[in-house]
């Protein structure tokens, strides 16, 4: 197969996990873009492998990684270094019932947030993902286990909000 | 059986995705385009290193100048990255030398008395010190990898040259694998 081929046959695929990983239309194209460049550079290698797509999914996943440490190292205050936050879903209407998602992975640090899309989004296993980001199985638990934590925190969080809305409603009635 | 959280983040993941930008042709060309001048320039820094060490003109520099330079130890430091990581392909250039220490926690390799490199190292790598100051550079998971004073080979590529540690403008090398302790 040629370069060309697979990275076309590729490419919508490794847009929307860069566009979860990185919750920006920009990043998420650049993202694809160095990960493809990457792949074009190593092809030999990545075309020979038992797993192609897996190849090209670290290679992504590990880019994303080098680019949120050097940003953080340059950064000093930021909330989102990859994106503007333009892109991110409003708080929706019915909280209680959905998690922003951005919001969410805007709290871990980028390990924790890579890990939590590989396990939710592709549904890979601890054992694959710890592979993935050359870390251990149970690093891997322990992060996924943090994100979880998070992610019942900020359903709470969200929980008065729903109340008060609720209540507003009631009022106004 | 997943908890209602795991099948929140779930749907919020495939929401995510559906928002995702599509993908065209021109993201293809781009990458192709990126990898040709990347493939490019890698091979000319290869090169122009290999030429530089056959001549033996990288660099002059007293042989005990960065013992001179050195002060206290060193903890916990980030060291400066290759943009490497573990588990990605990398280029094979292969570099060899000692690892040393300038101004107290400058790590740069040494491959003769007259030639040094700067060196970038596998992302998230660090270099803290022992009990007797000596710095020791550490993986990711915080496995010692190398000392300071280990003879030691890597595969990577070269990069630009810049100032190593204060002490020489030199060449930069970029590791592109896991450097290996060469036995005593």
């Amino acid at each position: 197969m040629e370069f060309d081929e697979y990275a076309a046959a590729r490419s919508a695929e490794l847009l929307r996990l860069s566009f979860v990983l990185t919750g920006d239309h920009h990043a998420a194209q650049d993202l694809t873009q160095a990960t493809l460049a990457k792949a074009f550079t190593s092809w030999s290698a990545l075309n020979n492998a038992r797993d192609p797509d897996a190849y090209l999914r670290k290679i992504c996943v590990n880019k994303y990684l080098s680019w949120r440490r050097r940003m953080a190292s340059r950064e000093i205050v930021t909330a989102d270094p990859l994106g503007d936050g333009s892109d991110h879903a409003p708080a929706t209407e019915d909280a209680a019932e959905r998690i922003d998602l951005q919001r969410l992975l805007g709290r871990l640090p980028p390990r924790a947030r890579a890990v939590l899309v590989l396990r939710y989004y592709l549904d890979l296993s601890t054992d694959d993902i710890a592979s993935l980001i050359g870390s251990k199985p149970a690093t891997v638990r322990s992060l996924i286990s943090r994100g979880l934590v998070a992610a019942r925190a900020l359903l709470v969080e969200d929980e008065p909000a729903q109340d008060r809305k609720e209540t507003g409603d009631a009022h106004r009635r | 059986m997943p908890t209602d959280v795991e099948r929140l983040i779930r749907e919020a993941m495939k929401r995510e995705a559906a928002r995702a930008p599509v993908a065209d042709q021109s993201i293809v060309k781009a990458a192709s385009r990126r990898g040709r001048h990347r493939r490019w320039a890698v091979t000319a820094g290869v090169l122009a290193t290999a030429s530089a060490i056959a001549v033996g003109a990288v660099v002059l520099l007293p042989a005990d100048r960065s013992r001179d330079v050195a002060s206290g130890p060193a903890e916990g430091i980030d060291l400066p990255s290759s943009g490497w990581d573990e588990g990605e392909p990398g280029h094979t250039a292969l570099f060899g030398g000692v690892l040393e220490v300038a101004n107290g926690d400058c790590l740069f390799g040494r491959v003769s008395d007259d030639v040094v490199f700067g060196l970038l190292w596998p992302e998230g790598w660090t270099a803290t010190t022992d009990e007797n100051g000596t710095i020791e550079v550490r993986d990711r998971e915080h496995q010692l990898v190398l000392r300071e004073g280990d003879r030691f080979h890597v595969g990577g590529s070269a990069r630009d040259v810049a100032d190593v540690c204060g002490i020489a403008e030199a060449s930069m090398f970029g590791m592109e694998a896991r450097p290996t302790a060469d036995p005593e």
